[in-house]
């Protein structure tokens, strides 16, 4: 390895740097107010305190850590580590992610939510409804195979290997090929669970669009605030 | 010679600056060891001042003052002008003692640090054209067969072990993300990242066939993507095993670690990590392996246009303010007070004072650029949310700062605004707070690009994400009662909210003054007054200025 020479050779004399400065500068200079005396007392590795140190892996500055990073990942969804706990509200914000096409963060919310809940199955069979939607083969085949593993008595284990099947039918994990498969069903709604739990009737979606039209396209809202002066007098 | 300088002094700088001049003029007569002993030196002087000035320049580029901006620009020209002096070392070393040779081979290594370290203070434009050495260099190292020699460097007081090669990934790669769209402490997260993920940093000759960024040795640019077809020189870094550690970051964030544990970045606030763990998945996404056009950029005539910067003053003049400014002033100017003139004129020289013009240089189907001056654009920083006007008869467009880089003058700078909404509208949205009082604020509404409006969303202030409670509209004799259900993107002190719509009901006669503003109806005083109160927009003068609903 490439030490510095300093280290390789400690015998070799440091270079001189105040006659190289005199042979270069006509006007000394007063060095005094200028320099400090180094990194021996402040500034002594600092940076390199053991990580077992109680001040950096303490279990209440990890919690802080986790608690400030689920809010600033997720914000406006969940603001900590303490939303987590209301599985309806994670799976609610997953699946406006998935439906913003940030199915990445959706999954990872999830994955924040089944680290701190991993009993609580309608976590889990979200997550792989949303992989499924994503065509995301290879993590549905790795995700089912940890549910499995974490709810063996899971009764909706039948509904997982029919996903599995039509997801990834070469995985011998979801059974033989020729089980049920959801696209033999045929109609206008696809036949999947909804264990991401989208609404069952239209009326957000009736709502929303009613609200785009008045302002967008009746006109009704305009360019709002405009400052103008008057007097009282006026 | 103290081992330590106080760069903030002028003299400081001045001294350091006439070291390494003498060290460069010696060069050429001095022996190999001491070359590099010299060149070692000089480093250990600029990390010990740097290293003391870093933690307050890194965490409060925001608030840099002409100063911390002087000491900056010094810093980069420092490690820009010790990378050089390390290059013309390795250079004459490399003829003395080959390329692979223990002294070059240490110079090297200085060179491309420097050069990395160079690429996190530019304040000026940076000289591009430095790419040419540096991959002269690694082309030596790589025909001597020691571009895998590790080698000790020291960095923020720390010593740390990489090879050549990982050094010289380093600096493209910190070139590559320094181009306007990572900020300061974004940089120095993803450098600090950057030294955790060596061992990683490894080239094959070969493409390899999966995603991976490339570097033409015998050209004079930086990273690209894709494949090189005309069997030239080249390196390729695959991307997926980055990928896999930035992955291995997250699940680090969330057993509630910061990587590394230690150091300046470590002290930077977690949304700094985060927007940089984002700009990463968006570079190393592989549907970006295939060339993308750019968007046709047309040049424009240089035309002033009155800029807009943050949701408050968007919302006070973006949707115009600029119109109404010149000429409701004068059109009321008769029916004033003396005290009232008084006033208006204050306001208007405020008004003046405060303006944000800047020249429109092309426009492409994305967005906008702009050219500034340094003066002109103080205060706009990347992530910044802007309104702008481009002729007095259309409506103001919303976007987003996405780059901001050094003018081709000294002095001036560059900057890109992507294109949010070109029809944004203000809106007044109520809700009833805890004590259960009605308090109205207001903001921006932008449309989705379809009709169902699921994807429309709003301009919200950061600070209104800490409730998330109802708010209502009330538009055309309907209230709709909504709530803001997650971000869709977000800037500094502001964030573009998704929202859902909890239900409707007709709006009762006596709620009729609560509405969403409309130019040009008849103006109520009282009803005026109170909506401006509520919005916020009050001022100790606020008598003399009202706002048409």
């Amino acid at each position: 390895m490439l030490m510095r020479s300093s280290t390789s050779a400690p015998t070799a004399p440091r270079v001189d740097f105040e006659r190289l400065l005199a042979a270069t500068c006509k006007l000394p200079v007063d060095l005094a107010p200028i320099e400090w005396d180094g990194d021996v007392d402040d500034c002594a590795e600092p940076d390199l305190a053991p990580v077992d140190d109680p001040r950096v892996s303490g279990e209440g500055r990890r919690r802080r850590i986790r608690d400030r990073y689920i809010g600033a990942r997720f914000p406006g969804a969940v603001s900590g580590a303490a939303d987590l706990e209301s599985p309806e509200r994670v799976i609610k914000a997953a699946r406006l992610y998935f439906e913003d096409g940030r199915a990445e963060t959706g999954q990872e919310l999830l994955d924040l939510a089944i680290e701190q809940h991993p009993h609580i199955e309608a976590l889990w069979l979200a997550q792989l409804e949303i992989l499924y939607l994503a065509y995301d083969a290879a993590r549905f085949s790795e995700r089912a195979k940890a549910f499995r593993q974490s709810h063996p008595a899971s009764t909706h284990w039948a509904e997982v290997t029919r996903l599995g099947r039509a997801l990834a039918p070469d995985d011998k994990f979801f059974g033989a090929k020729s089980g049920p498969r959801p696209n033999e069903h045929y109609g206008p709604w696809p036949h999947l669970p909804n264990w991401i739990q989208a609404s069952w009737d239209l009326t957000g979606e009736v709502l929303a669009s009613d609200f785009h039209r008045l302002l967008e396209r009746e006109g009704v809202a305009v360019d709002g605030f405009v400052p103008r002066v008057i007097g009282k007098a006026a | 010679m103290k081992s330590g300088l106080h760069f903030q002094h002028p003299n400081a700088r001045g001294e350091f600056e006439r070291l390494r001049g003498s060290v460069r003029e010696s060069l050429g007569n001095t022996a190999s060891g001491d070359v590099v002993r010299a060149v070692e030196e000089l480093e250990e002087v600029l990390d010990a001042g740097v290293r003391r000035l870093k933690p307050g320049l890194v965490g409060s580029t925001l608030h840099w003052d002409p100063a911390d901006r002087g000491v900056s620009e010094w810093i980069y020209l420092q490690h820009c002008a010790l990378a050089d002096l390390a290059r013309r070392a390795a250079d004459l070393l490399e003829r003395r003692e080959g390329a692979c040779g223990m002294h070059a081979l240490r110079v090297t290594a200085l060179a491309f640090l420097h050069w990395g370290e160079a690429a996190k203070w530019i304040v000026n434009r940076r000289e591009r054209l430095a790419f040419g050495w540096i991959h002269y260099l690694m082309r030596n190292a790589i025909e001597g067969g020691c571009n895998l020699h590790p080698c000790e460097v020291r960095l923020d007081g720390r010593q740390r072990v990489a090879s050549l090669e990982s050094l010289f990934l380093r600096a493209l790669f910190l070139d590559r993300f320094a181009g306007g769209n990572l900020s300061g402490p974004q940089l120095e997260v993803l450098d600090a990242w950057l030294w955790e993920w060596m061992p990683d940093l490894r080239c094959t000759r070969a493409w390899p066939g999966d995603p991976a960024f490339r570097v033409d040795l015998d050209g004079n640019g930086g990273l690209r993507r894709g494949e090189r077809t005309d069997g030239g020189p080249s390196l390729y870094l695959p991307i997926a095993p980055l990928e896999a550690r930035r992955r291995a970051l997250i699940e680090e964030f969330h057993r509630g670690r910061i990587v590394p544990s230690v150091g300046v970045a470590s002290d930077l606030r977690l949304e700094e990590h985060i927007a940089v763990l984002d700009h990463l998945r968006a570079a190393f996404e592989a549907k970006r392996e295939k060339l993308v056009e750019r968007k046709e950029r047309r040049p424009v005539a240089g035309d002033p246009i009155e800029v807009c910067v943050g949701v408050a003053e968007i919302l006070l003049r973006g949707f115009g303010g600029a119109t109404a400014s010149s000429e409701g002033l004068s059109a009321a100017k008769a029916s004033l007070s003396d005290t009232q003139r008084l006033r208006q004129v204050q306001f208007a020289s405020e008004y003046e004072a405060s303006r944000r013009i800047l020249r429109l240089v092309d426009i492409s189907d994305s967005g906008y650029g702009f050219e500034a001056t340094e003066k002109e654009a103080a205060n706009l920083a990347v992530d910044d949310l802007v309104s702008l006007r481009l002729a007095r008869d259309e409506g103001c467009v919303l976007g987003r700062v996405t780059r901001r880089v050094p003018g081709a003058i000294l002095g001036h700078v560059t900057i890109g605004i992507e294109e949010l909404s070109d029809h944004p509208r203000s809106i007044t949205l109520s809700r009833t707070t805890a004590d259960g009082r009605r308090e109205d604020e207001a903001f921006i509404y932008v449309a989705g690009s379809d009709a169902c409006g699921k994807q429309d969303s709003f301009i919200a202030p950061e600070k209104s994400l800490r409730d998330m409670e109802s708010r209502d509209a009330c538009i055309a004799g309907q209230r709709f009662t909504l709530r803001f259900n997650r971000v869709r993107r977000s800037g500094r002190g502001w964030a573009l909210v998704g929202f859902e719509i909890l239900g409707v009901e007709p709006v009762k006669p006596v709620e009729t003054s609560v509405v969403v503003p409309v130019r040009a109806k008849p103006v109520d005083i009282q009803t005026t007054a109170a909506a401006r109160a509520r919005a916020g927009l009050v001022t100790s003068r606020g008598e003399g200025i009202e706002y048409d609903l």
